[in-house]
């Protein structure tokens, strides 16, 4: 009977198998094979085996590309963490803590484009509301484009932490309290341990983002000055698409995806912590 | 059991993708070329033309009246307009790859469809031939369609075998653009020399002005100057050869004094304050607003910039300045051909062809110089007013130079060995004399 089920389920299922086969399993290992050629995108691609992994070795630009797509993942974790958790936790307890909350997702809403580009006009040093080279500066224009990508997506991850926040009972907090445990030590020894789960998967997601990182530079900086924001994402599409080399693009992207996955697992495994229970 | 279902599963996976992947990269067989010498009486159907420009603005409106007219001579022909550039160049290029190409196509000859190496296309068979078609009267000349294009841009069309594979649609050229009242009221003049140039920008300065607007933020528009000063101090055709490593750089005459130039320029405070945060769109609005009287820039700045010029700002243009005595080209000039070429693997490529011509027509050029303040690729066409010296300078066969040194599409190892170190010097990160070490090095390292 089990069987003549399956058998059944089967056929309705091909259609979408069929779809996602074609939208997503052919041009994810399509990638695979065009990294191993020579394709400009027109002619026929040139087999050459693990030729572009070996250039890429020796690309001293991709280099370059993995320091500052590290940095904007570190700074912007450093950033974004901190800031969505406190907003998170502070208007939790606030009169207007949910109007706060509108207000800090808000811009979630912009496009990235727009909200780029705003960025771009307030940091103009001759007509914005700053002074000084910011973006124009080597040593501070990633931080710029790394505030920006805050500063648009924060409200989701305050809104995520804080429904982990709401998760926890009240009563550990009112226990911890009457023991005597300040707001702080409530927050680091009581919910910081029971929200772990999520701020685990709160972390790798945002790894994931920002090493696939793109639309914000290509928009406020074009990867300058001097190449000092370019990131892999960025550096990928040019090669693609301005010098035409679709074979060594898709080894870039091969290799992002390696990267991508195995500081994931890394990341999953070193920071797995025994579950709380309540 | 499962091993082995999951194995067959990959199996098929596997040749699945394989069929697609051998779907994808076997491209179809070129068309026939006699598509090219159609009979017009049968130049029927419709057919797509690119426009670089979105719908609405100036351009497109001067293809879509041009597009009435085309239909109005062919009667059964269609023509249907469709957008191709900025952030649509890639939607095109796509086309192209799957062989449903538009007939007519908008790009440079070096980077057809918005590709970089325009030769892709051709080698590729997808690029129809124009050969026959250029060798044919054009209306309104008594001379062939390829003998009515200006000397200059003529090379600029064809392969290496001399294969026409391109038809013109305008010229740019990149010269300086001056603020008439700042020069009036400093009571100074356009320069032709170096010399000159440097003794207006000191007055400028003095007179509170930042002599040139520039971004920060678009490195070949820095790049701009040390191209104009090597062009003119060491020759196109020597710094051309040590982009392509044929030559070392550092060994070029007038390499050093060009290269001197750019950092007295960068040392004397010449450019606009804040100028590497500030993007090309505000540092043409900058020049514009009066906050610096020149901007070194191509010829379509002001068309792109026409509902931002003040009304009653006047703007005159002079070629980058010569410098006597110096070994390179004096009357050169940096510019850009936009190209048209028809897709062989479209329907209706014939159509392509004859929408061409009609476009070359002297009499659609005209209308087109008087309305976009192109400068047109066709002799005896007059050029904009302003425009006069650089179109006239297109008359000799080896003045215009491809902008940038052709460097954008040049792989990124050797575009940033010769463009990083322009933008270090700009931000006070290097002399002239590291300029040329470093840019030296880099080629070599690049070129292998």
């Amino acid at each position: 009977m089990e069987r003549q089920k399956r058998r059944l389920v089967v056929p309705f299922l091909l259609p979408a198998f069929a779809a996602y086969a074609f939208f997503m399993l052919y041009p994810a290992f399509s990638t695979f094979y065009v990294a191993l050629t020579d394709w400009n995108g027109v002619s026929a691609p040139d087999f050459v085996g693990l030729g572009n992994l070996t250039e890429l070795a020796a690309d001293e630009t991709f280099r370059s590309t993995i320091g500052n797509t590290v940095t904007f993942v570190v700074i912007g974790a450093m950033i974004l963490f901190p800031g969505a958790l406190f907003f998170a936790y502070v208007t939790q307890k606030l009169r207007f803590g949910k109007v706060y909350r509108f207000f800090i997702l808000a811009p979630v809403v912009l496009s990235v484009t727009t909200a780029a580009l705003l960025w771009k006009f307030l940091l103009n040093p001759n007509f914005g509301v700053v002074g000084v080279e910011l973006l124009g500066q080597p040593s501070t224009a990633m931080l710029m484009v790394v505030l920006a990508t805050v500063w648009h997506g924060i409200g989701i991850w305050m809104l995520l932490f804080a429904a982990a926040f709401e998760r926890v009972p009240v009563e550990l907090r009112e226990a911890a309290t009457l023991d005597g445990a300040s707001a702080f030590q409530v927050f680091r020894h009581v919910v910081w341990p029971l929200i772990w789960d999520v701020t685990r998967t709160l972390l790798i997601l945002w790894m994931i983002q920002g090493l696939q990182t793109f639309a914000f530079i290509i928009a406020m900086t074009g990867g300058g000055p001097l190449r000092s924001t370019e990131v892999i994402g960025t550096y990928l599409y040019g090669v693609a698409f301005t010098e035409g080399r679709f074979g060594y693009a898709a080894t870039i992207a091969v290799v992002l995806f390696a990267a991508i996955l195995t500081l994931t697992l890394s990341v999953n495994r070193l920071t797995k912590r025994e579950s709380e229970q309540y | 059991m499962k091993i082995r279902g999951a194995a067959r599963l990959g199996a098929a996976l596997v040749a699945g993708v394989m069929l697609l992947s051998g779907c994808m990269f076997s491209g179809s067989e070129p068309a026939d070329d006699s598509a090219a010498a159609a009979d017009p009486a049968k130049l029927t159907g419709e057919f797509e033309v690119v426009s670089f420009y979105p719908a609405g603005s100036p351009d497109y409106q001067r293809l879509e009246g041009l597009a009435r007219e085309f239909e109005g001579r062919y009667p059964d022909a269609k023509v249907k307009l469709v957008f191709g550039g900025g952030q649509d160049v890639p939607q095109i290029q796509a086309r192209w790859r799957a062989g449903n190409p538009p007939e007519v196509n908008f790009g440079f000859f070096g980077r057809l469809a918005g590709n970089p190496d325009g030769m892709t296309y051709v080698d590729a068979g997808q690029v129809q031939p124009l050969t026959d078609a250029m060798n044919k009267p054009l209306a309104g000349y008594d001379q062939p369609w390829k003998d009515a294009v200006l000397p200059a841009v003529r090379s600029q069309l064809t392969a290496p075998d001399g294969t026409y594979y391109a038809a013109p649609d305008a010229v740019t050229t990149i010269q300086f653009f001056y603020n008439k009242k700042i020069f009036s009221d400093l009571g100074v003049q356009p320069p032709t020399t170096i010399d000159e140039l440097f003794t207006v920008a000191d007055k400028v300065k003095a007179g509170g002005v930042a002599p040139f607007a520039v971004t920060g933020t678009f490195a070949p528009y820095l790049q701009l100057y040390l191209d104009y000063l090597l062009l003119r101090r060491a020759g196109g055709q020597n710094v051309l050869d040590a982009i392509d490593g044929k030559k070392d750089f550092a060994s070029l005459p007038g390499v050093r004094e060009a290269a001197a130039d750019l950092e007295r320029m960068v040392d004397n405070g010449y450019f606009l304050e804040n100028f590497r945060s500030t993007d090309f769109t505000a540092a043409q609005l900058a020049f514009f607003q009066g906050k610096s009287a020149m901007i070194l820039m191509g010829s379509w700045l002001i068309g792109e910039m026409k509902q931002s010029i003040p009304p009653g700002f006047e703007v005159g243009t002079f070629p980058f300045p010569t410098i006597p005595g110096a070994a390179g080209d004096q009357t050169g000039v940096f510019g850009g051909v936009n190209l048209q070429t028809v897709a062989k693997q479209s329907k209706n490529p014939a159509l392509g062809i004859a929408w061409l011509q009609f476009l070359a027509e002297k009499g659609n050029q005209q209308k087109f110089v008087e309305q976009t303040g192109n400068i047109s690729a066709y002799a005896g066409v007059p050029a904009p007013a302003g425009f006069e010296a650089q179109a006239g300078l297109l008359n000799q066969e080896n003045a215009f130079w491809p902008s940038y040194f052709a460097a954008l599409s040049q792989p990124t190892a050797v575009k940033d060995a010769y463009g990083v170190p322009i933008t270090r010097v700009f931000f006070g990160e290097l002399d002239g004399a590291g300029l040329v070490t470093e840019i030296n090095d880099g080629l070599r390292k690049a070129r292998g």
